[in-house]
Parts: C-alpha cells; structure tokens; sequence
C-alpha cells in the first residue's frame, strides 16, 4: 500500500497513517527534502498512536510517474519487526544481533530494506559488514538519505528518533528481486585512485586527482572546468569501478575541496581501478527500461506487493525533464492494474542494491528496481 | 570478464593488468590475518563478483594449533555461510593440488561445499601454496575459470599465500610477543611483587631492627641486672649454704655479719641477739668499728634496734650520726655514716637483728641491697634458728647419752654396790668360754648373816656391809678379773688366764682382808663363806666351773654355820646393849625375877632357859628404832610411840631369821599384849596371851620403873608394886602380879 501525500504536515502524516489497515505491517514515511515536517515531533507524534514506523527524507520522491521536491509517501510494507539502527558508520559501527528478533517469525526475511545517511562516511564497511552477515541469504535495496545541499544532518527516523551517520534496517518477508543498472559508458581508463581517503579522491595515476580529472573532462567536452563549475560538467563524467562479473559501479563527484581533491558520493578504496564514464539520456534511460523489464520478467507467476525505485538524485539532476521518460519506462513496464501508483521511490544520494549475485555494494548515478512479491 | 581467446586488445591488458594491480596492491595491507584476508577478498570479491570466499589453513602452518592433521578455516566472507570451520585433510577440497572449480550442475558439487545455504553456482578452488586452500564461490553456474585467469591469480594468490605466512609468522610473534608481554607482564609485576614485598619486608625489618635495637638493648639492661641480681644470688646462695652448714652459734653469728656485710661492701656490723626472758636486745657480735663493742644490751623497744622490732622490718637510717633515736655512744655515732638494721625471724617473731653501717657518708643504701639483705636475713634466721636448734639437739643428744650409758650401766651393775650384776656376770661367763682365757677361775662368796642384819639392824646397815663386801673384793681383785653381785648376799668373780694355784692364793687375800676388815669394824664384822673352782681341760665348760665354785662355797658355809650365827647373836647382843645403854642391865636383871616368878610357878629348867634367852631378846627389835625416838628425852608423840610400839613385829622378824633365838620369836611378838586385851600389836587378852610374854611384861615394867629414864627418875620399890597392882587385871595377870610382888619380896630377903 503506497500513499503519496502533497503536504507533508504532521496531522495529515499521523492522521493518514491512523486510518490506514496496516495491520501488523511496519509505515515506511519517506519524507522530500522541501518542506518536510520537524522530524522529533513527527517522531513523537507517530509514537503517541504507537505506529511502527521508519523513514527518511531524500532530495526527492517518485510517485506514480513523477517527482517531486515536496510531500510525503506513505508505504505501508510486510515487515518483521521493527527496523534495526545502526550507527556510528562514519566510524566502527557494530552490527545489531538479528537473531533475536528473526527468530520470532516463523519464514526467514526475504529482503532487507536500508535507509541509510547518504553523506556518511564508511558506507563500504558498513555495507561489507552487513552482507559478512548476512552473505546472499536476503536481496537488498535502499538508498541514501539527505539533503541536495550535500550539508550533512539527521536524515533516518525511527520511533527512537532521528539520526546522522547511521542507517536503519528492516526486514521484509516478502521475496524480491532488485536489479540496478546505470546506463554510463567508460571513456577514459583505466584510471588507478593511488591515493584515496573514503570518499575522497586525492590522486589518480600518482597524479592530483582534479588535474587528471579536469584534462579528461575538458579534452572530451571541451568545457573549461573550475571548481565554481565543476558539478554542472562533472554530473555528466562520473567514475566507474571495474567490475569484471557485474556492472561497472559509479562513483559521482560532486566536489573539488581547497587540496583539488575530488569529493565522491560513496567510498572509493585505494588502488581502485576506475574508468571515466560518459553518458547520455538515452543510454540512461534505455538501461532503466532493460531492468524495468527484467523486473516484470521476475515476476511471471507471482504476486506483486510492491515495486520501489531508487534512482540517484544526479541522475534526476542530469536527465532533467528526460527524468520523466525513465519513470515512464519504469511505469510502461510495472504496471499491471490502472491503479497501479508506479513507480514509487526516491531520489536518493547513493543507491543500495543486490540481488543475491554478488558482493553488496553502495552505488551512485544508478537506478535500482525492486519489485516485492508474494 | 576474460573469454579465453587471444586477443590483443590494449584497451583490455590495461584493464586486466590494472585489476591485477587492484588485486596485487590489496594483498598483504596488514598484518592481521583477518584484515589481509578482508582487504584481499573484498577487493577480489567486488572485482570478480564472487559472493564468497572462504580461506582454509594446514593447521600444521597455523599459529597455535594443536590439532596438526586438519585444517582451519582462517577467514569466510560472508560468515552467513560459514558451516564448519575445522576440516579433515581428507576432505575433496584439500584434494585440488592444482586448483579447480566445479559447478552445481556437476552431482559432485555437494562433494565440495562445506557451507550452509550454498546450492547453486560455481565452487572455484585455488591452492594457497603449501599453505591451504582459497575457496570461492560464485552464483553463476557458468562461470569459467579459465586458463589465462588461472594464471593472472596464481601470482595474486602466491603473493597473498606469502603475506598470509606473513600474517602467520607475524601471529606467531605477536602470540610470542603477547606470552612474552604476559611473561614481561607476570615478570614485572613479580618484579613489583617482590619490590613490594621488599619494600615491606625492608620496612618490617626496619621496625623489627629498631625494635630488636630497644629490645637488645632492654635484654643488655635486664641482663646487666640478671647478671647483677644473679651475682648477688650466686653470693647469697654461696652464703646460706655456708651458714646452713655452720652449726657453731658463735661463729654462724660471725658468718651471718661478714657476709651480710659482702652483699653491700662493709666490713662493719653487728648482730644482736633478743633474750625473750629478759626482753634485752645483746649484741653478740661486731665487726669493724663495732669489733670493740660486744656485750652491749638493749631494751627490746629501744633505738634502732627497738624500731626494727617493733616495724618487724628493715630499718635503714642514712646517716646515723644524725639520727634521732640513736643510742650508741657520740664518739661511735660520729664514725657512722648510713645504718641498715634487718630482722632475724623466728617462727614466734624477731629473734634478733643484724645490723650494717658504712663509714662513708656519702654511700647509700638502695632499695635493692636492702631487699637483698632482708632476703639474706631470712635465711640467715634460718640457719640461725637451725644452729640455735642443733645446739639443743646436741645437749639433748648428750644427755640421752648419758642416760643411755647410765642404763647401760644400770643393766649392767649392781645399784647398791656399783660391781657388775648377775647379767653382766653371765655374759661375761659367755664370753669367757673363748679358749683364749683359759684356764677361767671362778670364785663364789656368800654374805653370812646378811638377812640377819637386815632384820635386826635395818636393810641400811645391811647395805652398808654390802658395800663393803664389795669395795673389799673390788680393791683386791682388780681388773681383768671381773667381779660380780650375782644375787642379794652373793659375790662372784671371774678371773680369766689364772690357775688353780693362783684361784686359791686370791682367796687367801680375801680371807685377809675381811680379817683386817673385821678388826677395825668389830660392830658389823663381815662373815663370808666363799668356794672357787677352775676350769680344766676335763672342766671346760665355764657354767660348770661356776657350780662347782658355788657348790664349794655352799660347803664351806655349812662348816662354818654354827660358829657364824653364834658369832652373831653375840654381835647382835653387843648391838642391843650399845642401842640400851639407858638400860644397860636390864635384861639381866629382869633374868633373875624372872627365874625366881618362873620357879615359882613351877616352870621347868628347860622353860627357865627359854624364859631367860625370851628375856634377855625381848627387845631386839629396838635396834631398828631410830634413835631420835629411842633416846629422845621428852615424852613421844603419838607417831613417835606408834614407832616405838613396832619393835614388837621387828624383834619377832629378827628373831625368826636367827636359828639360836628362832622359837621366842612368838614370845618377843607378844610381850607387850595387856591382860584386859588392851596392848599391842595384836590386842590378845587373859591367857590368849602366852605365860612367858605375862612374865616377861611384869618383870620388864618392874624394872622399867625401877630405873632411870630420861624423862623421870626411878621408883621405888613400893611405888612400883603399887603401879603394878593398880594395872593387875588391866594391863597384867592378876596372879602373875601377886607371884610376881612375892617373888619380888623373896628377892629382897635374898640380897639383904
């Protein structure tokens, strides 16, 4: 059950989520940047009516075929129990024993949904702890929550509050199937990250990693990149690292700090083997379509719960109003009654996605397609 | 991904070389197993898109295990599938010398899987070196791990085989190291330990040092008084036994001062003695300055002396020459400097004191000398009482001697005459048995008429010529002879080495020496019958030598009997007229009345002869009456004549023991009974009593009268015949009397 809500007040949050038949299920309240209610009360408001509940707010929201800066989606999911919280990411985080509370239900969790602060640091490890954990036993999908302005603050909420530098999880005893698929084309590489501190690329190739960066940018665009300007080039030229068995992963950079350093969405290990990616609207959008279309090939003889979108806010931010011909994609492919609300989702900073093929990974500039069924 | 075909395609080297890169730059980025282990196949695992890896151990390449023969699984990822984490190396996996892999489609597949929740995919399997196995996994069912991939991770993998030795050797070292740190660790905090214990031991020690300082040094004092108490002891114990063996008053007295006097230091004291009877204190001895000064008496309750009496306690005045109760003379009181007086106890109080000075006015007295004296002065007052004891015992040891040796004596002798008595005598005889004093003479004497004496002249005179039976033999026969009271009138005398001859002449000296006896006491001559014998070689037996002695001295007695008692009688007659001299006459006189009334009545010669001897002896019994009444002048008393009146029973004793004068004894009995039953001693009256007493008493009243006495003069002759008359039928026969006057008369015509 999904519910788009234009004014994302807490009233008509609490008052909505009141009247809906949720059962025993959890309230998944994602939350657009813009506008969106102060959290704590929302928090103690939705605590009041006992409501079991998680969220986030992310630079944007999918509902049914559009986007939007503002308003609130109420989903409502087959959850097992309450979410997890796992903090402390940017540093050693400890995993939650999920044992415990798994062990009260009578099916294994299928999927596990995360919600996590998309700005943090660590998110490798903490991804790489939880898939140590739970290896290929669940499919993943989530994505990451902030703000567009890249200012880091608390962005996941659950009834014990709302938090930064953490991600909360929640298990889904519905089965699944998630692909992701980005669309972006190697122009350049390989190219090594010889020096790397998280998120940030100091060097490639031994070399100041801006320098490098702007002579490829420049030479294959042909557009002088600044610092003052280098989002506007750089949401078009993103990093991917190799992958030899699955797609490429993309790493965005999103900034140049005072040491020509460039600043990534996601982790880049030291040593990594990366390409400069290039894409188009139509490269992007025709790799939606395939995994839309995977998705519904998935479900051939199954019974769809939900289908949830995570596409990166810099994919939005490079389509523009080509944005709408993925989520149409998306929608041409998913919809199986006419009032079917699809596709339904966020535009998150970072992408979370596995379908149990493989190592789990934090993905940028990426469409994830989950499809929950029974 | 490689697709196994050559191909030369730059672009794709660059690629794969730059994953190798990737991959080669991952290996060996720690040297924590697990974090080389994580780097590794994170990095291998995102590139190659494996959705595990697993890395199995030789357990006998492997740090601290125990279990040489398996194999460990040293890292998984993810854990999710982790199954086993031990395996035998006889499992398939450990097989694969030169690697493999194996799909799911291949019915070996479960062969190779170890882990849970691993059903479908692809098992890929490379050797770790020597060192193990990687084990990795991949869902694809189709995936190909081909020769030249092979080949590009045999390097990766021999290199991450090295630096998982690395990460070995590095565990070993860091285990080293940690049981080193632990062994550092326990050893420094032994160390500290046993600094600590040090420290505290040291500080211990320290108090225990400073109190073993103070308590050596307390020890060194106590010892130094031990020693000081011990010498004194040693001293004291040293003198008492020296005074307990002195049992000599005086010189226990000199012992008691001088030691007394050690135990300070001074040559000067003074012991005085308590005279309980007098009360007086008397010095009895003085040392130095009080040497000159003995015999001096104190009241019990006077000066210093009187002080340590009363308190019954030491008294010590610490300069004398000041002293307020002193009582010694100025010139001896200025010598004095400090004077200690302590008691001698007995058990019934102060017996005496002694008494110590110094001339040195600046020596003092302390409390410990004068607990050692006092101390000394106990035991003193014991050996003092001891001594005084011992003496006592002494005197009365002596005279138990004495006593001893008197009733030695005593059992021995004769009391009366001092010779050895009859059980002397017959040990002697015993003794004399030895052959060595043979031949034995025994000579046996018999006292004639001892018994006689006694009766008539009383048992003193008796004795007396005992006594001088017996200084008569005792002079003549001297010792080694041994002479003998053997019985109340018998002599006895033994004499050892003699013979016959010898036996006989000493008889002779005997017979001599009574003769020159009897010569010079004519009153009591002394008669002896005396009969000796000698053993023999045919008489050997000393108690038959002395009854044939005895039987010859019984022989000799009867041959001289007769003349012996006629001997007496004329002795006794000499005794009765010297105890008669008043009345000297009388019996002869009273003789011829007598006969002339015994004619008269027709009495015949022989009864004239009896009457006659009746009264010459009528009164022998006077001559045991004393003298005192016999010849007192006033008138006796009535004791005086009760005494008087006995020499009826003596003279009828006398005259019993005498054969000549035995038959009047009767007669001499009853001479002074009255007619009227009134006289004495038996009150007989009339004719009970016998005609000659009837006679007698007449004629001795008669002649009483008739004569002088010291109390009156005589009557006459009618005075007498009308005292008579007066007393016929009173105090005598009525015809006697009247016989009597006419015999009386008859007598008269005769002399006229």
């Amino acid at each position: 059950m999904c519910i788009y809500l234009e004014s994302a007040d807490i009233p008509t949050i609490v008052n909505t989520i009141r009247d809906l038949d949720r059962q025993n299920n959890m309230v998944i309240i994602l939350l657009a940047e813009k506008e969106r209610p102060d959290i704590s009360a929302l928090i103690a408001s939705l605590n009041k009516e006992a409501i079991n509940f998680m969220g986030g707010f992310f630079p944007g929201l999918i509902y049914d075929n559009s986007a939007y800066d503002k308003g609130a989606i109420i989903l409502i999911l087959p959850t097992m129990g309450s979410p997890f919280v796992i903090g402390n990411i940017d540093t050693a985080c400890q995993l939650p024993d999920f044992n415990p509370l798994l062990k009260q239900f009578d099916t294994d969790p299928k999927t596990a949904f995360i919600l996590v602060d998309g700005l943090a640091a660590g998110m490798a490890e903490l991804l790489a702890k939880i898939y140590h954990r739970l290896g290929n036993s669940v499919n993943y999908i989530g994505g990451g929550a902030g703000s567009l302005t890249m200012q880091q603050s608390p962005c996941v909420f659950t009834p014990e509050g709302c938090f930064m530098n953490t991600a909360v999880l929640v298990f889904l005893t519905c089965e699944s199937y998630v692909e992701a698929k980005h669309g972006w084309q190697p122009i350049m590489g390989p190219i090594v990250a010889t020096k790397t501190r998280h998120n940030v690329i100091c060097e490639l190739n031994w070399q100041n990693a801006f320098a490098i960066y702007q002579q490829v940018l420049e030479a294959d665009s042909g557009l002088k990149l600044t610092k003052n300007n280098f989002y506007d080039t750089a949401k078009s030229y993103p990093f991917g690292i190799v992958k030899e068995q699955t797609e490429t992963i993309v790493r965005e950079a999103v900034a140049v700090n005072d040491d020509d350093e460039l600043v990534c969405i996601g982790t880049v290990p030291e040593n990594t083997v990366m390409e400069i990616l290039k894409g188009t609207p139509s490269s992007l959008t025709a790799s939606v379509t395939e995994v839309a279309r995977n998705c519904k090939t998935s479900l051939i003889g199954k019974k769809p719960v939900q289908s949830l979108v995570v596409e990166c806010i810099s994919r939005s931010l490079f389509l523009k109003d080509k944005l709408s011909d993925e989520l149409g994609a998306i929608k041409a492919e998913l919809t199986f009654t006419p009032n079917d609300k699809v596709p339904v989702g966020i535009l998150s900073l970072g992408e979370i996605a596995s379908a149990k093929d493989g190592f789990l990974e934090f993905l940028n500039k990426t469409v994830v397609i989950g499809v929950l069924y029974e | 991904m490689s697709n196994g075909s050559a191909n030369f395609d730059s672009k794709l080297i660059m690629r794969q070389i730059s994953t190798l890169y990737e991959l080669a730059l991952s290996v060996g980025n720690s040297l924590d197993t697990k974090e080389n282990c994580a780097a590794f196949f994170k990095t291998l695992m995102s590139r190659k898109g494996f959705g595990f890896a697993a890395v199995w151990v030789y357990n006998r390449y492997l740090p601290g295990s125990e279990d040489s023969d398996g194999a460990t699984l040293v890292y998984a990822m993810p854990e999710y599938h982790i199954a086993a984490d031990k395996l035998p190396l006889s499992h398939p996996i450990f097989a694969c010398n030169n690697g493999m892999s194996i799909s799911s489609a291949d019915p070996f597949f479960t062969h190779y899987i170890t882990e849970k929740n691993i059903t479908k995919g692809t098992i890929i399997i490379i050797p770790l070196g020597h060192l193990g196995i990687v084990k990795l996994f991949s869902i694809s069912e189709n995936y190909v791990f081909d020769q030249i991939e092979s080949r590009q991770l045999n390097g990766i993998f021999s290199k991450f085989a090295i630096s998982l030795e690395g990460c070995f050797n590095h565990q070993r070292l860091a285990i080293e190291i940690e049981d080193r740190k632990k062994v550092e660790c326990e050893l420094n905090k032994a160390h500290n330990d046993l600094e600590q214990r040090v420290e505290e031991r040291t500080h211990e020690l320290s108090v225990l040092n400073q109190k073993l300082t103070a308590q050596i040094e307390q020890n060194y004092k106590t010892e130094a008084a031990l020693r000081q108490q011990n010498d004194y002891l040693s001293h004291l114990h040293t003198t008492t036994l020296g005074l307990m063996n002195q049992l000599d008053v005086k010189d226990l007295l000199k012992s008691i001062t001088a030691s007394a006097g050690q135990l300070v230091g001074t040559d000067h004291g003074f012991i005085y003695l308590l005279n309980n009877e007098t009360g007086i204190f008397e010095r009895k001895l003085g040392l130095g300055i009080f040497s000159n000064d003995i015999g001096r008496q104190i009241p019990k309750e006077q000066g210093l002396t009187g002080l340590v009496y009363l308190q019954q306690s030491p008294v010590v005045v610490d300069d004398y020459s000041i002293f307020s109760n002193a009582i010694l003379p100025p010139s001896m009181r200025a010598k004095l400097g400090a004077l200690m007086e302590i008691p001698l106890k007995g058990k019934d109080g102060v017996i005496g004191t002694i008494g110590l000075a110094f001339t040195e006015k600046t020596r003092k007295y302390t409390a410990a000398e004068v607990e050692l004296v006092s101390r000394f002065a106990e035991l003193a007052s014991i050996a003092l009482v001891n001594a005084k004891l011992h003496t006592a015992v002494q005197e009365e040891l002596q005279e138990r001697i004495k006593i001893q040796r008197r009733l030695e004596y005593v059992s021995l002798h004769d009391a009366l005459t001092g010779l050895y008595n009859r059980h002397y005598f017959e040990q002697a005889l015993q003794q004399l048995q030895d052959p060595c004093y043979a031949p034995v003479g025994i000579i046996v004497c018999d006292v004639d008429g001892l018994k006689v004496i006694n009766d008539s002249l009383g048992h003193d005179n008796g004795d007396l010529l005992l006594k001088a039976v017996a200084s008569l033999l005792s002079k003549t026969l001297t010792t080694p002879n041994i002479v003998a009271r053997i019985g109340g009138d018998e002599f006895a005398v033994i004499l050892p080495n003699t013979t016959k001859p010898g036996v006989e002449f000493l008889v002779g000296v005997i017979g001599n020496s009574i003769t020159d006896y009897n010569t010079s006491h004519p009153e009591f001559p002394i008669y002896l019958s005396a009969g000796c014998a000698v053993s023999t070689t045919t008489l050997p037996n000393i108690m038959d030598v002395f009854k044939e002695a005895d039987n010859n001295m019984y022989r000799e007695k009867l041959q001289r009997n007769n003349s012996v008692h006629g001997s007496l009688v004329q002795a006794l007659t000499k005794a009765l007229e010297a105890r008669d001299f008043i009345t000297q006459g009388h019996a002869e006189r009273m003789q011829n009345i007598v006969e002339r009334l015994a004619r008269k009545l027709g009495i015949s010669e022989y009864g004239i002869g009896q009457l006659k001897l009746f009264t010459q002896f009528h009164d022998i019994g006077k001559i045991s009456i004393s003298d005192l009444i016999l010849f007192k002048a006033g008138p006796l008393t009535q004791d005086e004549r009760l005494e008087m009146q006995r020499h009826s029973e003596l003279g009828f004793r006398i005259a019993q023991s005498i054969p000549e004068i035995h038959h009047i004894a009767d007669f001499i009995l009853k001479h002074h009974e009255w007619w009227n039953g009134q006289g004495y001693p038996l009150g007989l009256k009339g004719e009970e009593i016998p005609l000659e007493c009837r006679i007698v008493a007449l004629a001795d009243a008669y002649d009483a009268m008739t004569n002088n006495r010291p109390y009156r003069k005589a009557l006459t002759k009618e005075q007498a015949v009308a005292e008579l008359l007066t007393f016929k039928n009173i105090q005598f026969d009525p015809v006697l009397v009247d016989l009597f006057i006419e015999a009386l008369d008859e007598d008269q015509e005769e002399h006229h």
